[in-house]
């Protein structure tokens, strides 16, 4: 499997933009690509707790995404208005 | 009942000539409006001048995501029409940020409506803020915890 990480605000700054990640299996937990990322980058060091959003939802860390290529954006708690 | 999002790119106007015409167009059961216009504050934690503040969004979630919030609310609040305009990009001190109009048969369902989209906009779209400001840039975190940026570099799409 294919992950592309799509990276906003402080994770932007941290992992540096956008970034893919190939998995061996077609199934992942979503808690898996948040450990590599923090193999990768320590993203716990920015000091705010991921969100996760798949398929224009917001997941927790045991979702599954599924398929041979995904889209996951990883934002922090949201600031509009 | 009319459902009216957007999210509006820095370099164009927000036309509030446009929907104050729409809105004017009561049809017999409205009787009240309410029109809620932020804008970019030039001073926060007390005295910190802010000179420009950047939104970025993922904008098809962001899209989908007021849609949702704006037919819910106008099902909840029985109005007949809920507009949601967000601005994204750079913005100066007093530019407008948001737009949020509703039309409703009574004050109360107009007020409450307006702010309740208000709060769930904040909370619900994925859109994020950088303060750019006297002593530094900030990511705003959620509703106010700020993280001083390290590296400048870096630009969302």
């Amino acid at each position: 499997m294919r992950v592309v990480i799509k990276p906003y605000s402080v994770f932007r700054d941290k992992l540096g933009g956008d970034l893919i990640l190939e998995f061996g299996e077609d199934e992942v937990p979503v808690k898996s690509i948040l450990e590599r990322l923090e193999v990768m980058f320590s993203i716990s060091k920015v000091g705010v707790k991921p969100i996760v959003i798949v398929n224009d939802s917001v997941v927790n860390e045991n979702y599954i995404v599924k398929g041979s290529y995904i889209e996951l954006y990883l934002v922090p708690p949201f600031s509009g208005g | 009942m009319l459902i009216d999002v957007k999210i509006i790119d820095e370099s164009s106007v927000v036309d509030l000539n446009a929907l104050v015409t729409t809105l004017s167009r009561l049809n017999g059961r409205c009787g009240a409006v309410v029109l809620f216009i932020g804008v970019v504050k030039g001073l926060v934690e007390g005295n910190r001048d802010v000179y420009e503040l950047e939104y970025t969004g993922i904008k098809d979630v962001a899209i989908k995501t007021m849609e949702r919030i704006a037919r819910e609310e106008a099902e909840k609040y029985r109005l007949s029409q809920v507009t949601i305009w967000h601005k994204v990009g750079k913005l100066k001190p007093g530019e407008i940020t948001i737009v949020i109009a509703v039309l409703a048969e009574s004050r109360r369902e107009a007020f409450r409506a307006a702010e309740e989209i208000l709060e769930r906009v904040k909370r619900e779209v994925p859109i994020f803020k950088l303060e750019k400001r006297s002593d530094g840039e900030f990511w705003v975190i959620g509703d106010g915890v700020r993280v001083k940026r390290e590296l400048r570099e870096q630009t969302n799409k």
